[in-house]
């Protein structure tokens, strides 16, 4: 019997449905790191706010530009704080317990378990200000984004988060070979703020890496500048490109570590 | 004494042990501060001077914000916390040493190991970064360094009894660790670790000024750049907010081994 | 004729292990130079399993039996062998071959913690993909069997282990596997529990027809619920037969220790059995006997009897001695 997308589908609402309880069980938790995850977002912010007092571009971007790009920054921070850094988190935790031994004894796609295992609501009133933040900028650039901009700033993101998860699994997937490593988790929170700035601001052989193989540099920018009625053709197919070939090596790379998984001697 | 050194040499075996993780956080830590290079340069391409600081000179201001963060940084709350949750301090308060002194020695142990991975590090990446970027030099007198290194002394007292403060809270806070983040941003925004405290809003200025945690970024890192340590520091401030903090954390600590019960989960 | 469930071929798993040296510089030297140790976690071993057997694995710790529970369950990969398992090869991972098989392992576990075991068994529903009235029928039969209608709408982390324990298993068995692989499954449980636990597992692969091959070093489990054990010593197999003929040979003693309050001789002794040991200092006096199984009682309300005895345990040789006299017997074969 094959699995259908249905049954995913369920699957995947079940987990939901099991941290929204979890949710409620520590609602005081839950509003605390709300309100922490909100702070982080305003200071980020505010950081933006003092660099303008003192200059009128950052990169070439005017201030509201820039909020634009700051705006789906925050965002894609809310979703990889919700998501990715505690399914990863688990994820290494698992291969270094021997617990990783549940997740693949059973019959459902063990990276799709990985993926959507976890999840927090913490950071919903931060992606609620990111989006937010973004409409705002828009409409004090007087920026009205077609149809078409739209569709494809959402591709543009949706590209971007399939590349960070991608890379991110690549990253965790190290806990097979690695003795112990606790913090192979903050690689890529440390590396997200190379797109909380716009790509420009890179020079030279970075900017180039940056915008191409690694496109770390066109993550925010990319659908930034879309919204913004800028289309660069050239800079989508490199996230197209580095995204698929981000999974591909993904995918091999998983199936080749899980051959070295030893789990624990007891 | 050779309890001491005895703690100081387990604690480095066990931050050994962990040395691929540190490796990472020193690399981790500085791509910020590289960041920041980036955007510092790209607003300089319009302007000489802003507030008058020069593009050198405010590179070298992060470069300086990164080691000082590298020296005096703590990282030991929420590990201590869910140790404390866990229940799991009943072995140290049944030792003669006592958990506080535990988080001492271990600390003091993990950051000298730190610091022979990370000022070699530091080094090679303030050549590198020399190379690409105009990062201007410091010329500052020896009697400048020393006082510079009694600041970062009091920076390294500042995080580390701020960090035992939230540790203790842990007795009767769940989830304290996430205090922390109010730590950060609060040392973020007012010790100029952030950006420079001139080039903040005027009202943030002055709490800034009015507040003994510009001592751990701000002057230390301007009297290096001046080469001169101006008139109007005084090293008192920073003497009594630590006697202070001594003071907090010795009263916690008395509250907490009371309310201590050691079925915790 | 029985269909074999299991066929294990010269299965073979290594395993690198780093060593190093203590002290700081120990620390300092696993920098350039890593040494690495071969450890032969399993070696050569073959044997079948038909549907519907109860097997016990009996081994000491790090004996290899986990090591083969995993291969077989499709954990690991061997380093040499072949193994068939339901007709599938467990490490290609197939989804089919997942829902017909169950593994559980005594210390580890799967119900979210902060949440009533219910949740988790919703959760597995969806996962295996289980129809909605088999659930609700076999969820029924497990509740029952277990008794714990109670509690499973309690959250997990205020159950006791004895109760956790069973919902654990509920949560393995929703999806009715014709495979149950148990990995210490009583381990750190009190005696009341680990007889319910088997209870259940004798009634389950009765109610069921489930293979079952449960692993444990403790022998009273292997006792109360396989005909049929096999012995993993430093990863081989040096015994696979009826379990009453490894009792009937190599645990057909019992050990009778004794304390006195005054001194015996070894005269008085020797009719009730073997003497192990004699002390009779001027301060202890104890002995320990061995005697036959089916004797011990007997011969234990004689010498309870006759001598002066202030104090008396019956113990079972502890399987440790058990498997190296099998081990030795082997050896010498």
């Amino acid at each position: 019997m094959k699995y259908t997308l249905n049954s995913y589908w369920k699957v995947f609402w079940k987990f939901r449905s099991i941290h929204a309880m979890r949710t409620f069980e520590y609602r005081k938790n839950f509003f605390f790191w709300a309100v922490v995850a909100t702070m982080w977002t305003l200071f980020n912010i505010f950081f933006y706010k003092i660099l303008y007092q003192h200059t009128t571009t950052v990169g070439g971007w005017g201030e509201y530009q820039l909020y634009t790009l700051v705006g789906l920054y925050t965002m894609f921070d809310a979703i990889i704080w919700s998501v990715l850094s505690h399914s990863m988190k688990y994820y290494t935790r698992d291969i270094y317990s021997g617990e990783f031994s549940n997740l693949l004894t059973k019959p459902i796609n063990t990276v799709f378990l990985i993926f959507t295992r976890y999840n927090n609501y913490n950071n919903l009133p931060r992606f609620v200000i990111g989006v937010g933040l973004t409409i705002w900028s828009l409409l004090q650039l007087g920026a009205a984004p077609t149809p078409l901009s739209l569709m494809l700033a959402l591709l543009a993101i949706g590209l971007g988060l399939i590349w960070i998860s991608a890379v991110w699994l690549c990253i965790s997937t190290l806990a097979f070979y690695v003795e112990k490593l606790d913090n192979i988790n903050e690689v890529f929170p440390a590396l997200r703020r190379i797109y909380s700035y716009p790509a420009s601001i890179y020079t030279n052989t970075l900017h180039l890496v940056l915008t191409t193989v690694i496109p770390l540099g066109l993550i925010t920018t990319l659908p930034a500048e879309t919204l913004h009625g800028h289309l660069s053709l050239t800079s989508f197919a490199w996230l197209l490109v580095s995204t698929l070939i981000a999974v591909v090596s993904a995918a091999l790379f998983f199936r080749f570590s899980i051959k070295r998984y030893a789990g624990v001697a007891n | 004494m050779k309890k001491y050194l005895y703690r100081i040499k387990l604690s480095i075996m066990i931050s050994f042990w962990h040395r691929s993780e540190l490796l990472l956080w020193l690399f981790l830590d500085a791509i910020p501060i590289v960041i920041m290079f980036f955007v510092w340069q790209s607003i300089y391409s319009t302007k000489e001077m802003i507030e008058s600081i020069s593009l050198p000179e405010m590179l070298q201001y992060y470069l300086l914000v990164l080691v000082i963060t590298n020296i005096t940084g703590s990282h030991f709350e929420s590990f201590r916390v869910e140790q404390i949750r866990m229940g799991k301090i009943d072995f140290f308060l049944l030792k003669p040493f006592g958990f506080l002194a535990e988080i001492f020695w271990t600390h003091i142990g993990g950051k000298l190991l730190y610091l022979v991975l990370a000022l070699p590090f530091l080094a090679a990446l303030i050549y590198l970064l020399s190379q690409y970027f105009p990062v201007s030099m410091i010329n500052a007198p020896l009697a400048v360094w020393l006082v510079f290194g009694a600041l970062l002394l009091f920076g390294f007292l500042v995080e580390y009894l701020l960090g035992l403060i939230i540790v203790l809270l842990g007795f009767w806070f769940e989830g304290s660790e996430g205090l922390e983040h109010f730590k950060w941003i609060s040392i973020s925004l007012f010790s100029g670790a952030m950006i420079p405290i001139a080039l903040l809003p005027e009202w943030l200025q002055s709490a800034s000024y009015a507040l003994p945690l510009q001592y751990m970024y701000g002057v230390p890192i301007n009297i290096l750049l001046d080469g001169a340590v101006s008139s109007d520091i005084s090293l008192l401030p920073p003497v009594f907010f630590i006697c202070f903090l001594i003071l907090l954390v010795t009263l916690l600590w008395r509250k907490a081994v009371h309310t201590y019960a050691s079925s915790g989960g | 004729m029985k269909t074999a469930a299991i066929v294990v071929d010269h299965l073979s798993k290594h395993f690198k292990v780093y060593k190093k040296e203590p002290g700081v510089w120990g620390s300092i030297k696993s920098l350039w130079h890593r040494e690495y140790e071969t450890v032969k976690a399993v070696q050569d071993i073959s044997f079948s399993i038909d549907e519907g057997e109860v097997i016990g694995f009996i081994g000491q710790n790090g004996a290899g039996k986990t090591t083969t529970l995993k291969m077989l369950s499709g954990l690991l990969y061997p380093t040499s062998g072949e193994v068939s398992v339901l007709g599938y090869t467990p490490w290609e991972r197939k989804p089919d071959f997942q829902k017909q098989f169950s593994l559980v392992m005594g210390q580890k576990n799967q119900l979210w913690w902060d949440l009533p075991a219910i949740e988790t068994f919703e959760l597995n529903k969806a996962i295996y993909d289980i129809p909605d009235n088999q659930y609700k029928k076999t969820l029924g039969t497990l509740v029952e069997l277990l008794d714990v209608a109670d509690i499973i709408k309690v959250q997990v982390r205020k159950l006791s282990l004895g109760q956790r324990m069973k919902c654990e298993l509920i949560a393995a068995l929703l999806h009715n596997p014709k495979l149950l692989f148990l990995d210490e499954p009583t381990i750190g449980l009190d005696v009341i529990m680990q007889k319910t636990l088997r209870d259940f597992i004798r009634e389950y692969n009765r109610e069921f027809g489930a293979t079952i091959i449960l692993t444990s070093h403790y022998m009273d489990d292997v006792k109360e619920l396989c005909k049929r054990a096999i012995i993993i010593e430093k990863g081989t197999k040096i015994f696979d037969g009826e379990l009453q003929s490894i009792i009937a040979k190599y645990a057909k003693n019992k050990i009778l220790s004794l304390v006195f309050s005054k001194p015996v001789q070894r005269s008085d002794l020797e009719p009730y059995g073997e003497i192990k040991e004699l002390t009779q200092d001027g301060t202890n006096y104890t002995a320990t006997l061995l005697v036959g199984r089916k004797s011990a009682t007997a011969s234990a309300s004689k010498v309870l009897s006759k001598l002066p005895v202030q104090d008396l345990t019956i113990e079972e040789p502890p399987i440790e001695a058990i498997i190296r006299d099998v081990f030795a017997d082997t050896k010498r074969s």
